[in-house]
């Protein structure tokens, strides 16, 4: 038998455990640890999502290069987060097209040129059609294209429709907020950024506890 | 001279938050006749790809004027176009059907909404960089300013 104080003692313990794991994890919005999806960045490398990502926070955005308003918000806006936060630490930025059948790698490299982003931490992903319309409806972003014309060397120039999307994604593959891409102010990224990687320890504790 | 305040909002939505927009007022001169496009500025954009330039349009004459062509050295097709909120999840964009500018008004396009759609640029964009615009007006005639390349 326990000697009243210890039986006391060890309660005690378990009770703060347990407050200290509820308090810590985050249910997040939805998981993708159960899914994987084959992508291409800028530099031709094979990227894996959620695998290639695990372990590190993500702020992920989706775009089409061809889109020279909302698109490059979203694009500016996943390169501010990580230039105004004091420390990004391993945070990791990517930003994934829409519109595979244009925006091949080489494309995607220039674009990310542009916007001055072709260095780490920043990858701009792409894929083959079929994965890539897998992969948007997984994360829930929706296009759709709006209206097409042919121009005066023939080429068909096309635009589309689509949702409006950064997420944050935990080290743990669970999506932590859905954020309006190109309008949603840059701190309020940053402020759940930076408690996502000041909970980090919390949720590291609490996956030891559930394993 | 005529002044006038316009409120130019700020279009910044939240979705974990749920605060109000943020709100600016930019005062503008009208000049006094004609029309004034001031602090023009341009997203960066690949070679072969497009750009955005946004601006303020300010007609001070007593008669509404109509935006007949627009060009430029870097693209070999400028529209005008706007972005809109389709309102089901889903952000579109279309040409925008009837350019015209009231009188004595302010006009201004801005991210999110109306802007000059610069596409097939001969060059890439990147911060730094001036570009020219030429807008020509049913009244005013032909304008040409510089805008500015900018990632704010």
């Amino acid at each position: 038998m326990l000697p009243f104080q210890t039986f006391l003692k060890l309660f005690l313990l378990i009770f703060l455990v347990c407050a200290f794991t509820i308090s810590c994890s985050s249910p997040g919005l939805d998981d993708y640890s159960d899914v994987r999806f084959e992508l291409t960045n800028q530099n031709g490398e094979t990227v894996v999502f959620p695998d290639d990502f695990e372990g590190s926070p993500l702020v992920m955005g989706f775009i089409y290069t061809n889109c020279p308003d909302i698109c490059s918000f979203i694009t500016v806006n996943v390169g501010k987060v990580y230039e105004e936060m004091e420390n990004p630490g391993d945070t990791q930025f990517a930003l994934v097209t829409f519109d595979p059948e244009r925006d091949t790698p080489e494309v995607l490299k220039q674009y990310a040129a542009a916007f001055e982003m072709d260095k780490p931490p920043f990858q701009f992903l792409t894929a083959d059609t079929e994965t890539i319309s897998a992969f948007m409806e997984r994360v829930s972003v929706r296009t759709q294209e709006s209206y097409s014309r042919d121009s005066e060397d023939g080429d068909r120039m096309y635009f589309i429709n689509h949702s409006d999307k950064i997420l944050l994604i935990d080290q743990r593959s669970r999506l932590i907020f859905d954020y309006g891409g190109s309008m949603t102010p840059v701190n309020i990224i940053i402020e759940d950024l930076e408690k996502l990687l000041k909970n980090r320890f919390c949720s590291l504790f609490s996956c030891l506890l559930y394993c | 001279m005529l002044t006038i305040l316009l409120p130019v909002i700020l279009l910044i939505s939240s979705c974990s938050g749920g605060e109000e927009p943020a709100q600016a007022e930019r005062e503008f001169t009208l000049p006094d006749d004609g029309i004034e496009l001031v602090d023009a500025w341009a997203r960066p954009g690949r070679e072969n790809g497009v750009s955005a330039v946004y601006m303020h349009v300010l007609n001070g004459s007593a008669d509404t004027d109509t935006l007949k062509a627009l060009s430029s050295s870097v693209a070999g097709l400028v529209e005008l176009h706007e972005t809109y909120d389709r309102g089901d999840d889903m952000m579109g964009m279309r040409e925008a059907e009837e350019p015209f500018f009231a009188p004595r008004s302010v006009t201004s396009m801005r991210p999110g909404g109306l802007h000059v759609m610069l596409m097939q640029l001969n060059r890439a964009l990147t911060e730094g960089d001036e570009i020219d615009v030429t807008l020509t007006f049913a009244r005013a005639g032909e304008i040409t300013i510089s805008a500015v390349v900018q990632s704010p």
